[in-house]
């Protein structure tokens, strides 16, 4: 509504100005000293100020067009897990999500063991948390919480890889995970 | 400018259309360049109070041309891209062609619109204020001038309202059953129908979200004058199941592109139906079991059959045939021989469509749900051929329930089922699908001697759970699992070995398990599965 009453009034002032230059007579009770006038010009410049405020702070709205040439997209299985992995680096110290990652792992692991060693639940746990069901110290460090049993260079080289340590471990786990697997296949 | 949001009613618009075809009218004035300039000559006749009893005659009109129109295009120029007609000639159509019976476009009804501005003038009046500013402060006239300029354009900016599409639509597809992996070439002709100018149009086609766009984009921009149409081409790959073209989503700008108005229409639906090919059989190997009706699965019954069994003693009555004359000639004793009974077997084959079991390994080809269907089909086709009964069910978000049965009629309905159910559509269901409930319904539906066949890529330990299920109220399960897994990267890697776990898993409580790869024919699976189960 207001916008229409603007434009009215915008309409109106115009076509006085028009009359206005047939009819000079019609502005000269407008005053015109020099304050004024620099004030009228400093109240539209910053008027210009203003509009330049509200070009920055407004986003354009056009309408997204959908994609209709693409056939539905569906996920490969783990997919999950890799984006969770991939976020490691941003939740570094997210504990809750550590957590849950190496439950995860340690569920796949435990019920691999089993069919590798033909075991019960509760020794095949035994060897994950004991690191005694594979050869590769950091797989079994991803586990046990414990330092991995190799030298110091190894340790460094773990340190200064682009990956955290535990990312690191845990993919070096899943790896383990699958020979033992690939293992009882033969 | 928000009145125009609101609906119109019936009553109240010839009205608005009057203020919409004013705001045409000036659209034009300005943008003579971007919408041509006959158009408005008709319009401003309509405008000039032409009341509301007349105007229904006139769109009567519009209505007979289109329906004449295709012919005279068609005859001209079939199949070509943008052709609008210019306004003369329709002008001559409508008064020269009577109404034929052929269909031309229809007109479409609006599910949605929404109406927003676009923001794209905002900030122009930066110059207009700028420069008045300056000119009055330093008192030059000039710049003064220059900011009437500026307050043009933010007129001309925000004058207009966003055109209200009024859109007929003619879909035509090249074959409306094609063959799986054949192209359909899709052609729309979408015309204004409406009586305002649309200076600037876009129209993006609703495609089936399982269908790629082979060919060309499915959309397209124009402007369109009243009665002015134009034709859009592109091609789609075919896939198993019935799919319609219903919609089209538009997005109308006025002439300076400050207001869009989107609109979901709704057009009048074609559908594509692909059916999969008929011949296709791949053998699964089937337990021993016994069911009244003679047919290929052996049992230890001894009976009447072709393979040898045992012998018994001569029981008055048994069939001349079947007298073991060797032995008779031997000693003298009379017996009779025994044949393994082969008997019909009923299999159910289950399969899994609940939204995890779509997966795909990698972007190509085709996904788990999709290579699990066509393993259905063969191994359908396949039982029905050895004389088996075979019914059909689903773990589905509707009901899919095809009871056991032979015969050329029950393959064409099963043939129908598996490539155009709703539930077995190739994208995943929106809705969940309640495992437990269907699990019991289907073991209400079983015959106590029914086996099962499940296919499923196995994405969940709920499949393992469905399959042993099954097992265990004793229908013998072999689970066909379209293998989905890959092991690229840390995460896939663990995935197929949960997976391969979990088929471990089902052979360690008696369920047969075939594996299927995804780089292998199902017929080589089944046949390594079969060596694995007899060796």
């Amino acid at each position: 509504m207001s916008r229409s009453v603007t434009a009215v009034l915008g309409a109106l002032l115009g076509i006085i100005g028009l009359v206005a230059i047939a009819v000079p007579g019609l502005t000269t009770p407008l005053p015109t000293g020099d304050a004024f006038v620099l004030l009228v010009g400093v109240v539209l410049v910053l008027g210009a100020v203003g509009q330049i405020q509200r070009r920055r702070t407004t986003e354009l709205r056009y309408a997204e067009t959908p994609d209709a040439e693409l056939a539905v997209d569906l996920p490969t299985p783990g997919d999950d897990l890799d984006r969770r992995l991939d976020r490691l680096r941003l939740t570094r110290f997210n504990e809750a999500q550590r957590h849950r990652l190496r439950d995860e792992l340690g569920d796949v692991a435990v019920t691999t063991i089993q069919r590798r060693e033909r075991c019960s639940p509760a020794e095949a746990t035994e060897a994950l948390e004991a690191g005694t069901w594979t050869d590769d110290p950091f797989a079994a460090a991803f586990f046990t919480g414990l330092a991995p049993d190799v030298g110091a260079s190894a340790r460094v080289r773990e340190l200064l890889h682009r990956e955290s340590p535990f990312k690191r471990r845990a993919i070096r786990a899943i790896e383990a995970i699958e020979r033992l697997q690939e293992g009882e296949d033969d | 400018m928000t009145e125009d949001d609101t609906p119109r009613s019936d009553g109240g618009r010839s009205v608005d259309t009057t203020t919409a075809e004013a705001d045409a009218v000036e659209a034009d004035a300005a943008t003579a360049a971007a919408a041509g300039a006959d158009a408005p000559d008709a319009e401003t006749g309509g405008a000039d109070g032409v009341d509301a009893g007349v105007r229904p005659a006139e769109s009567n009109a519009t209505d007979a041309f289109a329906r004449d129109e295709p012919s005279v295009e068609e005859d001209a120029e079939p199949g070509r891209r943008e052709t609008p007609t210019p306004g003369g000639d329709s002008a001559e159509a409508r008064a020269d062609s009577e109404p034929a019976a052929s269909t031309g476009p229809v007109t479409t009804t609006v599910r949605s619109a929404t109406l927003r501005s676009t923001n794209h003038w905002v900030g122009f009046a930066t110059l207009a204020f700028l420069a008045g500013g300056l000119g009055v402060a330093l008192r030059s006239r000039s710049l003064l001038l220059a900011a009437v300029v500026g307050v043009g354009y933010l007129a001309y900016a925000n004058v207009t309202e966003a055109p209200e599409p009024r859109l007929a639509v003619e879909r035509t597809l090249s074959t409306e059953r094609p063959e799986p992996g054949d192209t359909v070439e899709v052609r729309v002709v979408v015309e204004n129908v409406g009586e305002t100018v649309l200076p600037d149009l876009r129209i993006v086609e609703q495609v089936p979200e399982a269908l790629a766009v082979t060919d060309g984009p499915a959309r397209t921009a124009t402007a369109l004058r009243p009665g002015a149409r134009m034709t859009f081409t592109y091609s789609v790959l075919a896939r198993r199941g019935a799919y319609e073209f219903d919609g089209l989503t538009v997005m109308a700008r006025n002439a300076s592109g400050s207001r869009e108005r989107e609109c979901d229409l709704s057009t009048e639906p074609i559908s594509i139906t692909c059916l999969a090919p008929i011949d296709a059989t791949a053998a699964v190997p089937l337990r021993g079991l016994t069911s009244p009706y003679t047919g290929r699965v052996s049992t230890d019954t001894s009976g009447e059959g072709t393979e040898f069994a045992s012998l018994r003693e001569y029981q008055h009555g048994d069939a001349l045939s079947r007298i073991d004359w060797n032995s008779y000639a031997r000693d003298g004793t009379l017996a009779t021989m025994e044949f393994r009974e082969e008997r019909m077997a009923t299999v159910v084959v289950v399969l899994d469509l609940r939204g995890a079991a779509y997966l795909q390994a990698g972007e190509d080809g085709l996904h788990a749900v999709d290579r699990g269907i066509d393993a259905t089909r063969r191994i359908f086709n396949s039982l029905l051929d050895t004389g088996d009964r075979v019914g059909l069910a689903a773990f589905a978000s509707e009901s899919v329930w095809l009871a056991p049965g032979a015969g050329a009629t029950h393959q064409a309905r099963a043939r129908d089922l598996l490539s155009t159910h709703p539930a077995l559509s190739p994208t995943p269901p929106d809705e969940r699908v309640y495992v437990r409930w269907q699990l019991r319904r289907l073991h209400q539906r079983l015959d106590d001697d029914a086996q099962v066949v499940f296919v499923s890529p196995v994405p969940d330990d709920t499949s393992t759970l469905v399959a042993r299920s099954l097992q265990v109220r004793g229908h013998p399960v072999t689970v066909v699992s379209p293998d989905a897994t890959l092991r690229d990267t840390p995460g896939h890697t663990l995935a197929a070995i949960e997976r391969s776990n979990r088929l471990n898993d089902l052979r360690g409580s008696g369920v047969r398990v075939v594996d299927w790869a995804g780089d292998e024919r199902l017929g080589e699976a089944l046949e390594r599965a079969r060596r694995r189960w007899s060796g």
